[in-house]
């Protein structure tokens, strides 16, 4: 008598919720890095060619820029998990928000006045 | 008469054959899963196989999947499911036979996480001079008891094994269950050797191979959250390599 040996499809990161958005988080981490680098690459060459470059410049920017997004806002969530000691559980739920308001509150703050300054 | 249509993944391991068959059952407002099969296995097909004890979500004997979702037969009523409710065995177990599958390798993991507090060291006669610890009652505050209060809950279902897609690619990953144990152990005040089983548990792999899907947690019918535990137990394995290394 032989045990069935079942083995995973081949969708099976997409048959919950869980399993699609830690795919998407993985996926982004892998897409960042390579979007960061082509990022470079593509505006030293556009630098170097001095072209009319807003428009293509416009679309890696904004790509780029929801891809972080994804993959930042995925990772607050998932933060309370992974720290070393104890929230209380209303704290927990509450803490992706401020992390997020905490994000965007230091971006501003760095904008501001390390590069419009 | 009302009936129901339940449609069950079955496995022949003589023939080596998998199939699902249908049967109906009739229904009443109370009928579980659990109750559901016990009808066919008495009236219908007696050579099902599915396993059972408690029927009350204390012994974690009756997980499967059905209509898609990890659960605790014994604790789903098919008032809340929808026709035809598809009854499947728990993933990334061989299968023996229908609804039975084969744990034994995954509770061995559960050694490595040494999940005992380990008070006596050896097994030799009491000698309360020798072992003075012995010699008085070991209390829990309730402050201390809050902390091992979740992972306690743990009654070794297998579902999160069974959700896991780490487990499911690699069969010696120690798994969320096993690692809640650890867990729960180590933050319990009357532990003696978390050091050991921070040992046990950092290996190869161990804990680190988890890369914090999460699903183990969102099946769990105990609300364990082993994934929790896990990404607390990484942090906690680096500063022990580090407390090591500094010693």
């Amino acid at each position: 008598m032989t045990p069935l040996q079942p083995t995973p499809g081949r969708r099976w990161w997409a048959k919950t919720p869980t399993t699609l958005i830690y795919f998407i988080r993985e996926i982004n981490g892998i897409l960042l890095g390579i979007l960061a680098f082509a990022i470079i690459i593509c505006t030293i060459i556009f630098q170097l060619t001095s072209a009319n470059i807003d428009f293509i410049r416009n679309i890696f920017i904004w790509i780029f820029f929801a891809v972080a997004c994804i993959h930042s806002i995925t990772w607050f969530i998932a933060l309370p998990k992974i720290l070393p000691f104890e929230l209380p559980p209303s704290l927990q739920k509450a803490e992706p928000l401020f992390i997020i308001v905490l994000w965007l509150i230091l971006s501003w703050l760095i904008i501001h006045y390390l590069f419009i300054k | 008469m009302n009936t129901i249509l339940l449609k069950i993944s079955r496995y022949n391991p003589e023939l080596e054959k998998n199939y699902w068959e249908e049967f109906h059952v009739p229904f009443h407002k109370d009928l579980t899963v659990m109750e559901a099969l016990e009808f066919i296995k008495g009236e219908k097909s007696h050579s099902l196989a599915f396993r059972k004890s408690c029927g009350m979500g204390l012994c974690g004997s009756c997980g499967a999947i059905v209509n898609g979702k990890h659960v605790l037969m014994c604790q789903t009523f098919c008032r809340d499911l929808k026709q035809p409710v598809i009854v499947e065995p728990i993933k990334n177990f061989p299968i023996i036979k229908d609804l039975v599958v084969d744990t034994g390798k995954v509770m061995n993991k559960f050694r490595a996480a040494m999940p005992y507090t380990n008070i006596q060291t050896k097994r030799t006669k009491f000698d309360p001079k020798s072992t003075p610890e012995l010699n008085k009652s070991f209390l829990q505050n309730p402050v201390q008891r809050e902390k091992i209060k979740q992972t306690s809950q743990c009654i070794k279902c297998m579902l999160c094994y069974s959700a896991c897609p780490i487990f499911a690619f690699n069969k010696d990953f120690i798994g969320p269950a096993a690692a809640a144990g650890a867990y729960r152990y180590n933050k319990d005040n009357r532990d003696r050797i978390k050091s050991k089983r921070m040992d046990s548990i950092i290996k190869d792999e161990g804990i680190y191979k988890c890369s914090f899907v999460g699903e183990c947690s969102v099946v769990c019918p105990k609300s364990v959250d082993p994934a929790g535990a896990l990404q607390k137990l990484k942090v906690a394995g680096v500063l022990h390599a580090i407390k090591k290394k500094l010693k």
